[in-house]
């Protein structure tokens, strides 16, 4: 679907008409005095412990949510190489299976316009007829979460692929070590919001002795509006409730790239501004590589759904717009809930699918591995 | 009490009128929702922490008002041995009154929409009317529904190429003349 589709929707939807209370101010006051006065001793309803809440949303805001990789191996270079040779997003890490040879060129075939919407290691925009799966797994020192994302049919049984997650997870040699779900049987209702997922007795230790299980979950249920997962043991002799809702003000950490970072500051209290600022000083462990020079200055502005990214002339050149930079900025604005990203002053008016004279969107989605049917 | 009530009518009641009616589609309904939301308000608004922002808060409470609704409907219809889920609680809404309001939809595209607006799931209606219909902003929309921003954005994404879908199907029904039928 393409914007001029968006605008023709939105448009008819604008000139709805308004519906509006006939009755007088009067009228309906009377009718409320009245009910009142039918029940003036309205039971106070419990108090809710706010406090209680916030102690345990900063808690699990606490948690370290980088991921760790032992290579020291310069990455961009690395990165930057495979970038010139395609578009092409399965072929790059995943996997070399006849499988994937017959995808690639499914992939190659697409028209320019479809092609363009996916820039790699993010999604700027659903291709028409296509949804978008979440998937999440965990590195393998089981610290952090890795979302990953798969395109599917429009009209694709979203449940089926969860149904499928360790296959799917194979095929890619995405597989981690002591895979938390391995194993696990998916009961997924989309429409209703129900999630409900069966295994060995290890899955419901887990949802007690670590947070990792519920970021996981939260990673994976979250972007359809799930935010309770029902667990239970093969024999539906014990069941666990994971409550993910907290999980839904915390900013996300994006892994990018094989081997270099984005990563997204998730101090619940810094503004867009000092997020952006700090991705200049990303470079907290050796693993991790950072994604802009430390000497290019810019300013950060928002307006509405936009962030204005302007940058100093003379400390920007034309070598240090990368991919990552551009990128790590878009899922800066997007994980502080904007639309996208006006960039003035960069020296170069476009970057691959970026075109820097009008504002970019934020990607819809991170880690796009594969098309699949 | 009733300087509380002004403050609310004069502020936000027709807005809070207009998301009702959009979900229910009925004037009696909308009616009674909108009086327990004034005195829902009025009842807890000594512990309004201003966490979100007035209007936000108000419209939470005008949702899980319609939601009790749509709840007490299902209950209804379970005893009929019938069974919906939730989400689909658009089927159940009751057959619409004529309002002079939708008398004057005179448009053949916008009064489509006004009915392929019920085809949506209730989270998708949701976003569509605070979104386009009452202008909320994304966070606004979010903390009326107890989203994310993110989630806001896909079902507004959803909702919107569903409905495009549904109105291209329409229009090949012949149902509706587009555009260039009607020059």
């Amino acid at each position: 679907m393409t914007k001029r589709d968006d605008k023709q929707i939105i448009d008819l939807l604008e000139n709805l008409p308004k519906h509006n209370d006939e009755r007088s101010k009067e009228e309906i006051y009377e009718q409320i005095a009245l009910q009142f006065s039918e029940n003036p001793h309205n039971k106070k309803k419990k108090f809710i412990p706010y406090f209680s809440v916030s102690a345990i949303l900063l808690c699990l805001l606490s948690l370290p949510f980088l991921f760790h990789n032992a290579t020291e191996q310069s990455s961009m270079e690395r990165r930057n190489a495979t970038e010139e040779v395609s578009l092409d997003i399965e072929s790059e890490t995943f996997h070399d299976s006849a499988q994937q040879h017959e995808e690639s060129e499914r992939f190659g075939e697409r028209e320019q316009q479809e092609a363009s919407l996916i820039t790699e290691d993010v999604l700027t925009e659903v291709p028409a007829d296509k949804e978008i799966i979440h998937f999440a797994i965990h590195d393998e020192t089981m610290q952090y979460i890795i979302p990953l994302t798969f395109l599917v049919p429009e009209e694709a049984n979203m449940e089926r692929y969860y149904t499928k997650l360790d296959e799917i997870l194979e095929i890619y040699q995405l597989y981690p070590e002591n895979f938390l779900l391995k194993d696990i049987e998916f009961a997924i209702d989309f429409d209703t919001k129900q999630a409900v997922l069966t295994g060995q007795n290890r899955l419901l230790k887990a949802t007690g002795s670590s947070d990792l299980l519920s970021h996981l979950l939260s990673e994976m249920f979250l972007p359809y509006g799930i935010d309770k997962v029902r667990i239970i043991n093969e024999l539906n002799e014990m069941e666990q409730i994971i409550d993910l809702s907290s999980h839904r003000t915390q900013r996300v950490s994006y892994l990018l790239y094989e081997e270099s970072y984005i990563i997204v500051p998730q101090d619940h209290d810094t503004t867009v501004r000092e997020a952006m600022l700090a991705l200049k000083e990303m470079q907290r462990d050796a693993s991790i590589n950072s994604v802009m020079d430390e000497n290019i200055e810019f300013t950060v502005e928002d307006a509405d759904e936009t962030v204005i990214v302007e940058f100093a002339e003379e400390t920007i050149q034309e070598e240090d717009v990368t991919k990552q930079m551009i990128e790590a900025i878009l899922l800066t604005a997007k994980s502080y809930g904007y639309e996208d990203v006006q960039f003035i002053h960069l020296p170069i008016k476009q970057l691959r699918n970026y075109h820097f004279d009008n504002p970019i969107p934020v990607p819809v989605a991170v880690n796009v591995i594969a098309e699949i049917e | 009490m009733k300087a509380l009530f002004n403050r609310f009518y004069e502020t936000y009641h027709q807005d809070i009128y207009n998301y009702v009616f959009y979900m229910v589609k009925d004037k009696t309904i909308t009616e009674d929702i909108v009086q327990e939301v004034y005195i829902r308000v009025i009842k807890s608004y000594d512990r309004f922490r201003g966490d979100s922002s007035e209007k936000t808060w108000a419209f939470s409470i005008a949702r899980h008002i319609v939601f009790d609704h749509f709840r007490k409907q299902k209950r209804k219809r379970k005893v009929t041995n019938e069974t919906i889920d939730l989400d689909d609680m658009t089927e159940f809404i009751p057959a619409r009154e004529t309002t002079p309001d939708e008398a004057i939809i005179h448009q053949e595209d916008v009064a489509l929409m006004y009915q392929l607006l019920d085809q949506c799931s209730v989270n998708q209606k949701q976003v569509v009317i605070l979104r386009y219909i009452q202008h909320h902003s994304l966070k606004e929309t979010a903390e009326i529904l107890d989203l994310t921003v993110s989630n806001v954005k896909t079902l507004q994404h959803r909702a919107i190429k569903k409905l495009k879908s549904l109105l291209d199907e329409e229009k090949a029904k012949g149902g509706i003349m587009d555009d260039e039928t009607r020059r």
